[in-house]
């Protein structure tokens, strides 16, 4: 593939016209041969602008690329759940995937609980590609690229970005690292975990409610960052109304990338930035007004129902 | 019929693409069917017009339980058909399937069908008149009688649309069948359901204009009260559309009556001045119907002589005066109508029903439809009311002067400022931002004195509007008030609006503003962007924004500045400030806004100072960052320079510092890329 066929298919993604079955498997055989080369922990320097769901609100992915600004020029790290409950989970995930493989050096994905076979069939994403192409081909081969994907990302040694949180058989970052993440993501375990678990005001560790992954308090992040030498973990997985939400005294923050998720909770999102000296800036933003929004593909009701 | 194309195709070889495209139509593959359809022109050409009467045309009319987009390509390639089946003496065989076609569930399928009829029997008109007769009076008049009776709603809606083209072309010695039409239509008014009715009220006005054309009486005598029941109708969807049509429908009346009131001017309490009728003839009065019924226009320009000797008598004259009175009985009605809907298309259309009723309904009764769709309770319709303030203002100032009656200009100040000035503080944001988006055009109806005393005061209240939008709306259509600009009252209330507006939360109001800065700066000048004033420091301050878009946005407008103040003016107020961004900032984003800024800028600077200024930030300090984001930045902003700088400093500074960038030691994939098509810029750009 050339620069400018890759370019061709970002300008048709961004237009929320989606590729066709050949190109899409073509797309994702190129950006599996690059995820593979990938560590579970993708290393990446600051200055990376951190985004979290984006669950197909594909017009709202576009407003954040405005307000983070284009990339290149900007790198970005999405830290999962690109597909379901959304209207254009497959332009979301294509476009990220495209820009991927159009910028293996400035974008980096890493796996949400939401990019599994088993979740996608329920929540949305299996369904969107049976209907625009009237088979599982493209749902079977973004699957498959979602098992290359890293399960998360260290910012010049000092930030550590995952979906969900931490899991009670991971001390090291190196454990994570030994982790063979070709798979589906299992229902227990270190993999699950970190897809899974989320933060409270706890001591320690507690069952969660979501019935995979654990609870995990402030001492348990304090610990873990001593010991892997962290200052800041990153993750989203957890709807914040107001875009992203620090804890523990800003060693954890949660970053939530979906404005008006579902297009009813009204919630705004938001986006971090670490500038070159590891400097954080929230920018917040709404969800894409209705005039930037394409036509929906709706066909009028029928007369007899006026 | 497939039997039969495989002969065919032992009978000719030639033909067999042909019979692969006959295939294809029954093709169970959809997309191959609708390609298919596409191509029965091919299909009939290559069969010639007897086999394609007597095979092909049966063979698609089976087709017709297909696909709806199937069914819709197939009524639009009937359509244009004539010359397939053999020409205007064949027309009629192609009446059969468009009929099934126009009986089809789906609507846009019906309506194409219907469209399709139309433009078959507007070719035959124009290619023989006797085969159009036997076509309209045998087959078509036929067809609309079966359409309007069938059992079906949707066929009874695809007549309603038939009736005004076919009316129109039914041939003088037939006007039974024109009567009968009329009975027909009548009887779709009536229609149980309302899908009907409302097709039947979309349809008045072109029917009106249709009959109009025979005979204009029968207009008022006839669809008069039809017009009358639709109002009444208790579906509020069925009224909306007779709204919508009313001014079609009142611009035929009102010539009819306006003749017939000069005729008997004996019995008619209040006489209407002279000007008032010639100024009223239907060719100054509604531009839509001109191109509606451009045929029809002619004769009814030249008709006033025969009207009046017209077999109606003198009996229904006494009540046809009264038609343009019931009209505008009807329409002070609807904008007291219990459904919103309806006021609202009132307040939509009450601009076209001035031009169809005349400068002295204007006056009397629309002036006050208008005052009460302006105090509705709803706030959509005080919405669309206001959107039209201007348009109604230019009618009352364009009134002729009539004794005894306040003039245009009058209204408007004791009338509507009133009602408008209300709206200013209107609970509904939508409202004033819809009066905010409006009320500007006035200005250059009004004049200077009217627009000093009465307009600005509103203006200024809504400079204040706690609703941004309002704001903006109104900072938007400065330009239309650019003659009143001087007032110092209004340049010094601007300029706090426009700063608020600027540090707005809302990133895309901020947007919006950015984008009116070089229309602004057109009509304030220099002064507001230099020294002491704060315009000057908000376009350099938008370049540091949180959001991308400002930035971007930030940057074109400091080019059009540059454009408009000149080159002294940007090297002192611009070229400086970007050349301290790059220096001071210690973040990455601003460096990178910067080098974005020279690329668009160097576009209007001119090679000295972008060689002195702005390339040594570029090729001395941005392609050697410590971030690789701001070297490929640095490397695409020296792309855009290239043509903007002098050949000899392309090759002395350019290149060098591009090659840098290519070369083995720089281990960034996306800077390579970059430096590599600068390079290749560099050895295309001509000298």
């Amino acid at each position: 593939m050339t620069h400018a066929e890759l370019d061709a298919w970002i300008e048709q993604l961004k237009r929320c016209e989606y590729l066709n079955e050949i190109e899409v498997k073509s797309l994702c055989e190129q950006a599996r041969e690059l995820l593979v080369e990938e560590s579970n922990i993708q290393t990446v320097s600051a200055p990376v602008t951190i985004a979290g769901d984006i669950h197909g609100q594909f017009y709202d992915l576009l407003e954040l690329l405005n307000k983070g600004g284009p990339l290149p020029d900007v790198q970005y790290l999405f830290m999962g759940d690109f597909v379901d409950r959304g209207f254009n989970s497959v332009e979301t995930f294509l476009l990220l995937l495209t820009l991927k493989v159009r910028y293996p050096h400035r974008v980096t994905l890493i796996r949400g609980n939401h990019e599994s076979r088993q979740i996608t069939q329920v929540y949305g994403f299996y369904d969107e590609c049976m209907r625009k192409y009237g088979n599982a081909n493209v749902w079977r081969y973004c699957t498959e690229v979602f098992d290359y994907l890293a399960l998360g990302a260290l910012i010049d040694g000092s930030a550590f970005c995952v979906h969900g949180g931490l899991s009670p058989s991971i001390n090291a970052l190196d454990q994570i690292r030994a982790i063979d993440r070709k798979q589906e993501v299992p229902h227990d375990g270190a993999m699950c975990d970190l897809l899974w678990s989320d933060p409270d005001d706890i001591k320690g560790w507690a069952v969660s409610p979501r019935g995979a992954g654990y609870v995990f308090g402030g001492d348990i992040v304090a610990q873990f960052n001593h010991f892997n030498g962290l200052q800041l973990i990153a993750r989203a997985h957890q709807l914040v109304m107001e875009g992203y939400k620090n804890m523990f005294n800003e060693t954890l923050v949660t970053v939530w990338s979906a404005p008006n998720y579902c297009y009813r909770c009204g919630n705004v999102a938001a986006i971090l930035t670490l500038d070159d000296k590891l400097q954080r800036t929230f920018n917040v933003f709404n969800a894409a007004p209705q005039d930037a929004r394409g036509t929906t593909m709706k066909r009028p009701a029928p007369e007899y129902f006026l | 019929m497939t039997t039969a194309v495989a002969q065919e195709e032992e009978l000719d070889a030639s033909l067999y693409p042909i019979a692969v495209l006959l295939d294809e139509l029954k093709h169970e593959d959809i997309q191959l069917r609708l390609n298919a359809t596409r191509r029965i022109k091919t299909i009939a050409d290559a069969l010639g017009p007897e086999r394609t009467r007597g095979e092909l045309l049966p063979f698609i009319t089976e087709t017709v339980d297909d696909e709806d987009e199937v069914l819709l390509t197939l009524a639009e390639e009937l359509g244009d058909f004539l010359e397939e089946v053999g020409g205007p003496p064949y027309s009629a065989v192609l009446v059969q399937p468009l009929e099934t076609l126009a009986n089809a569930e789906e609507t846009v399928v019906r309506e194409k069908a219907v469209e399709s009829l139309c433009n078959l029997s507007n070719q035959v008109q124009l290619q023989s008149e006797d085969d159009a007769r036997s076509l309209h009076v045998d087959h078509l008049f036929p067809l609309a009688q079966r359409l309007a009776n069938g059992d079906w709603f949707t066929s009874r809606m695809s007549a309603c649309s038939l009736f005004a083209d076919l009316y129109s072309r039914i041939p003088d010695d037939h006007t039974d069948l024109r009567t009968e039409i009329l009975d027909l239509y009548k009887c779709l008014v009536h229609d149980s359901t309302p899908m009907v009715r409302r097709a039947a009220a979309s349809n008045i006005g072109n029917f009106a204009t249709a009959v109009y054309q025979h005979s204009p009486t029968l207009v008022c005598e006839q669809l008069l009260p039809l017009f009358a029941d639709l109002v009444e109708d208790d579906q509020d969807s069925v009224r909306l559309i007779i709204v919508e049509n009313a001014p079609v429908f009142a611009a035929l009346l009102n010539p009819i009556d306006t003749l017939e009131v000069a005729d008997t001017s004996m019995s008619s309490e209040s006489q209407e001045p002279n000007g008032f009728a010639s100024s009223n003839t239907p060719l100054n009065c509604n531009p839509d119907r001109q191109a509606d019924s451009s045929d029809a226009r002619p004769n009814a320009a030249e008709r006033p002589s025969n009207l009046p000797s017209a077999p109606t008598g003198n009996g229904p004259l006494s009540h046809h005066r009264t038609a343009t009175e019931r009209i505008i009985d009807m329409v002070r009605g609807f904008s007291a109508d219990k459904s919103w809907r309806v006021r609202y298309m009132v307040a939509t259309r009450l601009n076209d029903l001035c031009d169809a009723l005349g400068p002295e309904a204007t006056r009397t009764d629309l002036l006050h439809a208008y005052m009460t769709v302006l105090q509705d309770n709803e706030p959509e319709v005080r919405t669309a009311a206001a959107f039209k303030v201007a348009d109604i203002v230019k009618k009352l100032v364009a009134l002729p002067p009539k004794p005894g009656s306040s003039s245009g200009s009058d209204h408007v100040i004791y009338d509507i400022f009133p009602n408008v000035a209300q709206l200013v503080t209107d609970s509904s944001q939508h409202v004033r931002a819809a009066l905010a988006s409006n009320i500007m055009g006035l200005a250059p109806v009004l004049g200077v004195e009217v627009t000093v005393s009465h307009l600005v005061e509103i203006v200024l209240s809504l400079l204040k509007d706690e609703y941004p939008e309002v704001r903006l709306n109104v900072i938007t259509h400065l330009d239309k008030v650019s003659f009143i600009m001087s007032i110092e009252k209004l340049s010094s209330e601007l300029l706090p609006a426009i700063v608020d507006l600027a540090e707005d939360k809302n990133w895309r109001v901020r947007l919006a503003i950015i984008e009116r800065i070089p229309l602004l700066a057109r009509q304030l000048g220099k002064d507001f962007f230099e020294e002491n004033n704060k315009l000057g420091d908000l376009c350099i301050s938008w370049l540091g924004d949180c959001v991308f878009s400002i930035r971007e946005a930030a940057i074109k407008n400091l080019r059009a500045l540059t454009e408009i103040f000149g080159l002294e003016w940007a090297k002192k107020y611009i070229v400086p400030q970007v050349t301290d961004m790059y220096d001071e900032s210690g973040n990455y984003l601003l460096r990178m806004t910067a080098l974005h800024a020279i690329g668009i800028l160097s576009e209007v600077l001119g090679p000295e100072t972008v060689e002195e200024s702005f390339l040594p930030i570029v090729t001395e300090r941005a392609s050697r960052d410590p971030v690789p984001n701001v070297r490929f930045c640095s490397a695409k902003t020296l792309n855009r320079v290239i043509p903007y700088v002098r050949e000899d400093v392309r090759e002395s500074k350019i290149r060098p510092c591009l090659m840098t960038l290519v070369d083995s030691s720089e281990k960034d994939q996306d800077v390579n890329y970059f430096a590599q098509q600068a390079l290749l810029k560099l050895s295309s750009c001509p000298t």
